[in-house]
C-alpha cells in the first residue's frame, strides 16, 4: 500500500449530502407516479395473450380460405384447358371428315 | 414468496425506500460527487438515482442487489452528466491552488488537488479511479459494474495512477520549495 493510495482513499472518501437530503427524496418519491408496469398486470396478461391467439386464429383462416380458393382456381383452369382441347382436337377430327367427304363427292 | 426465496439463498431481505436512501445515500451521492466535482449538481443526480430505484424497487431481490443497482446506476448517470454538460474542471488544475505546507495523506490541500486531478481524466478512468478509491472495488468488481474487460479497467488504473504521480508530482517540486511528493509517494502496488 504506497502513500498515493492512502492520499487517493483519504481524497475519495464518502461524503454525506446535505441535511435534508432524505426527506427531499422521500417528498420527490411520493409524489412521483410509479412506473407503469403495464405488461406485468395479470389480467392484461391474459387478455393480450387471447387477443393475439384471436389475430392469429383469424389471420389463419383468412389465410387458409385464400389458399383454398387459389388452388380450386387452379383446378378450374386445368380443366377449362383440357376441355379446350378436347375440343380443340374434336374440331379437327370433324373438318378432316368433312373435307374427306368434300373430296369424294 | 420473493423474500422466503432470499432468506434460504442468504441473501438479506430487501429493505424499504427510505431504509435504503439512508443506508446509500453517501455512497450515491460521493460517487457523483467525485465524478462531477459538483456538489449541487451531486445531489441533484443524486436524487435521480434514488427516484429510479423507487420506481424500479419491485425489480430488486435483496439488500446487496439494490446496492449494487445503485452504484452501478449512480456511476452510469455521472458519466451521462458529464457527457451532456461536457464538464470540465471549473477551477482549471494550473489554477488550483498550490499548498504550502508539505503534503501528506490527511491533508485537505492534497486531497483536493488529488480530487481535481481524477476530475480531468477521460470518463471512463475516471469512473474507474472514483470506484476504485471511494468503494474500494477491486479490478473485477469495477468491470462489472461498468461492463468492461478486466484488462481495460487495470489498464486505466495504471496510467492514471501514472499521470497523478506525475502531475502531484510536479505540483509539489522541490525546486518550489516544496516535498517531491511523488518520490515521497513512492511505489503504488
Amino acid at each position: 500500500m504506497s502513500r498515493l493510495d492512502d492520499a487517493l482513499r483519504e481524497a475519495f472518501r464518502s461524503q454525506d449530502p446535505g441535511p435534508d437530503f432524505t426527506a427531499r427524496v422521500l417528498t420527490a418519491a411520493a409524489g412521483a407516479r410509479p412506473k407503469e408496469n403495464w405488461w406485468g398486470a395479470p389480467g392484461l396478461r391474459w387478455a393480450m395473450a387471447a387477443a393475439l391467439a384471436c389475430v392469429l386464429l383469424v389471420g389463419g383462416s383468412i389465410e387458409y380460405r385464400r389458399e383454398q380458393e387459389e388452388r380450386q382456381g387452379r383446378l378450374a383452369k386445368q380443366q377449362l384447358v383440357l376441355a379446350l382441347h378436347i375440343a380443340g382436337t374434336k374440331l379437327n377430327l370433324a373438318r378432316d371428315r368433312v373435307q374427306q367427304l368434300n373430296a369424294g363427292d | 414468496m420473493a423474500a422466503a426465496t432470499n432468506a434460504v439463498m442468504g441473501h438479506e431481505a430487501l429493505p424499504d425506500f427510505a431504509s435504503l436512501v439512508r443506508a446509500h445515500q453517501a455512497m450515491v451521492f460521493s460517487i457523483a460527487l467525485h465524478y462531477v466535482h459538483d456538489r449541487s449538481a451531486a445531489e441533484e443526480l443524486a436524487q435521480d438515482v434514488f427516484l429510479q430505484l423507487h420506481q424500479s424497487l419491485a425489480d430488486m431481490q435483496s439488500a446487496e442487489h439494490a446496492a449494487r443497482w445503485l452504484r452501478k446506476v449512480a456511476v452510469h448517470r455521472s458519466i451521462d452528466h458529464a457527457r451532456r454538460s461536457r464538464f470540465r474542471p471549473q477551477v482549471g488544475l494550473e489554477d488550483a491552488p498550490e499548498p504550502v505546507t508539505p503534503a501528506a495523506p490527511g491533508d485537505p490541500m492534497l486531497s483536493e488537488r488529488l480530487r481535481r486531478l481524477v476530475a480531468s481524466l477521460p470518463e471512463k478512468p475516471r469512473a474507474v479511479m472514483v470506484l476504485r478509491y471511494q468503494e474500494d472495488l477491486d479490478p473485477e468488481e469495477i468491470a462489472a459494474t461498468l461492463g468492461m474487460p478486466v484488462r481495460t479497467v487495470k489498464s486505466h488504473l495504471q496510467r492514471s495512477l501514472v499521470m497523478l504521480r506525475e502531475k502531484a508530482g510536479r505540483a509539489f517540486t522541490p525546486a518550489a520549495g516544496r516535498p517531491d511528493l511523488s518520490r515521497e509517494m513512492g511505489e503504488v502496488e
